[in-house]
């Protein structure tokens, strides 16, 4: 679904990770890089960091593959409660989100927002006719630092 | 991050190595170092040793898989072997552990 505009629940006090780039596959591991190094700090390692990396990435690959040249995109973390909660903005024109269906074997691609369904607790698509959102919500045990 | 392919044959099997990080920036390295190799009518398998794949995304799924299509129309097969745990979840959420034949 396109919820229009709303922002995510951000609490505010929450530090909020933020990281502007062009919308280029070249920055993916930027991103990834600064998510790691920020969930190494909190002790999120193992099988939930790579879970959150690959959730993050499809994230932003699709936000690439979304958006037209010398576009920007934001990617954004932050704490809320349980979940981390990872998100990605583009200027692409957004896209129909519903359940997305399994992608078969021998397909070669749609399998990014699968991805992102399986390891994550929730996800939402916001438009707004110029940017789209995407955002998605992973628990983590115990609190996070 | 980059990624580094190196590809070594022996006999009829290729034995493919790949060191870094696959994604959509990276994947193209990938079918720039296989592609000309796999024309080879007696090449009939490829061997990834994935043990310093430390990331890789359904970009690169996508690229493994599309090898997999070419090999397989001629009864040749391709295996990833020591997938790293990010790179085996990935296959398993996506259902490809037994394409790849990931142990």
């Amino acid at each position: 679904m396109i919820l229009p505009g709303s922002e995510p629940g951000i609490d505010p006090g929450d530090e909020v990770v933020s990281l502007e780039c062009s919308a280029d596959a070249i920055e993916l591991a930027t991103i990834r890089g600064a998510l790691r190094g920020w969930l190494l700090n909190r002790s999120i390692v193992g099988a939930k960091a790579d879970d959150l990396l690959i959730v993050l990435n499809e994230i932003a690959s699709n936000a690439v593959d979304a958006s037209p040249p010398h576009a920007t995109m934001t990617a954004r973390w932050w704490v809320e409660g349980e979940h981390i909660v990872l998100s990605v903005d583009d200027s692409g024109s957004g896209f129909e989100y519903h359940h997305t269906e399994p992608v078969g074997p021998t397909s070669l691609r749609g399998r990014g927002l699968n991805v992102v369904e399986a390891l994550s607790d929730r996800l939402q698509v916001t438009a707004d006719g110029h940017r789209t959102t995407v955002t998605a919500w992973t628990a983590v045990e115990g609190p996070v630092a | 991050m980059a990624l580094h392919v190196r590809a070594e044959r022996d006999g009829t099997t290729l034995h493919v190595t790949v060191v870094g990080e696959l994604d959509a920036h990276t994947a193209p390295s990938v079918a720039e170092v296989l592609d000309p190799i796999l024309v080879d009518p007696d090449l009939d398998g490829v061997i990834v040793d994935a043990s310093d794949l430390s990331f890789m995304d359904t970009v690169g799924i996508s690229e493994f898989l599309r090898i997999q299509r070419v090999l397989a129309e001629r009864g040749a097969f391709i295996r990833l072997h020591r997938a790293s745990p990010s790179v085996r979840k990935v296959l398993d959420v996506t259902g490809l552990l037994e394409t790849f034949g990931v142990e």
